[in-house]
């Protein structure tokens, strides 16, 4: 037993050094996904298009000096309208943030000072609404120090509108990093697993009378811990750049699951038919109907669905679909356990089909 | 008799025993309609080196296969120091030492880095610089394979054969491709085997090889054993017939000019 977790042991630290020196073959399509994400925050988050205001002014005119001094802030766009109006426009995403001022601004208390006020803010999570917030917090607070020359009477109280599909990004991400699951769970673990056999590199292994299960699974282990890895440095890249409304902690949890199903099916794959070309292409056979599946889940016939549903992508797109409409891991835990089962099971399968050559 | 032979009695100074270390019988593999071997028995003993000789196709590489427990046994038996081939396939390769007739290593690895990784799945003390040095690469040691050439792929190769200090060594063609020098330094590597008690068995296409290394032979066409016994046993059987061929012995050959100018040491590179 000794002996075979030391084989084990060893093969996977070898294989992550191999990984390691070879970073454009192990980690390409990562990459790209990286850099399809970085072309996406410029596209989407570029600096430009003005965080759009709509101000509702309940105080009747008294404050047209502060209105002025936030249409004077060059990345805001103004517009004013009733606080039914505001809503609307809010809520159909036409404006960024929605600032209510009062009917008591502008009024003096018994004492003669301006009376404390708060502005009523809402904004649309995710979007420019959220990273303005400061900028307009120090419009608000200049205002009150340069006109009314008090002590801070303004207070701003801020509110986050939640809306489903809060930013593009909350519909690419999983699209990401479920690309990155296949491409490199499925594909390139069969390419990889393929390649090793008709270069030899498999009979040389077996000439050693290590058991193929040892092999299978220290490929597996340093296989998913690389993916873990992407999939983590995907959703830590993501989360940097934009704001996302995704649970991460669950959507990486399904992820990972999911990279050890395909894994799993990559394996056994490469593990069962000899030539790499044809196990490139029966792994393609797989994927891409998977791939079909999931995005056409819901307009599938019923008597398809019924079947398609059991299949391990659909557990996926399930999860995900889930994740997207805010929903946590509790919510997600029947996704995480069949996964989990397809996993085991197309692990066991990959140890016993394994061919050495 | 010739100064050869003379060379080659001397060389040969029985270290083997009569103890049979791979016992082979009626060993048969068939691939669909095609029947590579047919009803090979053989033995090979303790201490000597065993050479499988024959054309290509003549099932060399497909016997040697079968008695490493590479390759399943269709019908027949085959023993490996009294373990039974077909029965433990995994065991019989754990306890013996294989280079194979292209022997294939992870890229990436440096030679250091794989003799630790198959002494780990051979559950063995790591030992590679000392086998490095064994076969003379310990300056490559933080080298790839795939930087090596083809003479040194081969060192390298008896090298991985020998992580699990194995009693009992098979070399599939170990020359092959392989200039005079290389070839040369392979020999001598494997005569140093031999001396440390080792059984090896091999296979080749160069009967100069098979003379100069072997203890017995066995020749093969077809998938039969036609012959068996010393290199010297076999040419005297064939004198005896007879057989006479008009040569001229020079004292020294095409290969002994090619060594004279080019040098014997070995070419790294």
């Amino acid at each position: 037993m000794n002996n075979q977790i030391r084989a084990y042991g060893s093969l996977t630290i070898s294989n992550f050094k191999m990984y390691v020196r070879n970073p454009v073959a192990s980690s390409s399509l990562f990459l790209a996904l990286l850099v399809l994400l970085f072309l996406f925050k410029i596209v989407f988050d570029s600096p430009g298009p003005h965080t759009r205001l709509v101000v509702v002014d309940a105080s009747n005119g008294a404050a047209a000096i502060l209105i002025g001094d936030l249409r004077s802030v060059s990345s805001f766009d103004v517009t004013e309208a009733s606080e039914a109006s505001a809503r609307v426009l809010l809520s159909q995403g036409k404006v960024d943030l929605e600032v209510v001022i009062p009917p008591s601004f502008g009024q003096q208390d018994s004492s003669g000072r301006p009376a404390p006020v708060s502005l009523e803010v809402t904004y649309r999570a995710g979007t420019a609404g959220e990273t303005s917030l400061p900028l307009l917090k120090a419009t608000v607070d200049s205002y009150d120090q340069n006109v009314l020359k008090e002590v801070p009477t303004i207070s701003v109280s801020t509110a986050a509108l939640h809306t489903r599909s809060a930013g593009p990004i909350d519909f690419l991400l999983p699209g990401i990093v479920a690309f990155n699951i296949i491409g490199s769970g499925l594909m390139l673990a069969a390419g990889t697993f393929s390649n090793y056999k008709s270069t030899g590199v498999l009979r040389r292994l077996k000439a050693t009378g290590i058991s193929p299960s040892i092999f299978v699974l220290a490929h597996a282990t340093s296989s998913f811990a690389m993916g873990a890895l992407q999939t983590a440095a995907i959703l830590v890249a993501a989360s940097l750049l934009f704001s996302v409304h995704l649970d991460l902690v669950s959507l990486f949890l399904l992820l990972v699951v999911a990279y050890l199903v395909f894994l799993g099916m990559g394996l056994a794959i490469a593990g069962w038919i000899k030539d790499p070309q044809r196990a490139t292409a029966v792994a393609q056979s797989i994927a891409f109907p998977m791939i079909f599946i999931a995005l056409l889940s819901a307009a599938l016939p019923p008597g398809i669905a019924r079947i398609t549903k059991y299949l391990p992508v659909s557990y996926v797109t399930d999860g995900m679909q889930q994740l997207g409409q805010g929903a946590n891991l509790a919510a997600i835990e029947v996704d995480l356990v069949w996964l989990l089962a397809w996993a085991i099971v197309l692990l066991i399968a990959a140890g016993r089909v394994f061919r050495w050559d | 008799m010739s100064a050869r032979i003379d060379a080659y009695v001397e060389n040969t100074t029985d270290l083997a025993t009569d103890q049979a270390l791979v016992i082979v019988r009626d060993l048969e593999k068939s691939y669909g309609t095609v029947h590579a071997v047919r009803g090979v028995s053989f033995e090979v003993k303790r201490g000597e080196v065993f050479g499988l000789l024959g054309p290509n196709g003549a099932g060399k590489t497909t016997i040697l296969e079968m008695v490493e427990g590479m390759l399943p046994i269709d019908r027949g038996t085959v023993t490996v120091d009294g373990v039974d081939v077909a029965r433990y396939p995994e065991r019989v390769r754990g306890s013996i030492g294989i280079a194979l007739q292209k022997s294939a290593f992870f890229e990436r690895l440096t030679l250091i880095e794989l003799l630790g990784l198959f002494a780990d799945l051979y559950g063995k003390e790591r030992e590679a610089e000392q086998l490095l040095d064994r076969v003379g690469l310990k300056d490559l040691a933080r080298r790839q394979v795939k930087t090596l050439s083809g003479g040194q792929q081969q060192r390298f190769a008896v090298a991985v054969a020998l992580v699990n200090d194995p009693p009992l060594l098979f070399l599939d063609e170990p020359t092959t491709g392989l200039d005079p020098q290389a070839r040369r330094s392979l020999w001598d590597l494997i005569d140093r085997l031999r001396r440390e008690g080792r059984s090896i068995v091999l296979t080749t296409h160069y009967m100069e090889e098979a003379q100069h290394l072997c203890d017995r032979v066995a020749i093969l066409d077809s998938g039969r054993i036609l012959a068996l016994d010393t290199p010297l046993a076999l040419v005297q059987e064939l004198l005896k017939t007879g057989f006479h061929k008009d040569v001229v012995v020079w004292p020294g050959d095409l290969e002994d000019v090619y060594l004279h100018i080019t040098g014997k040491q070995l070419r790294e590179g």
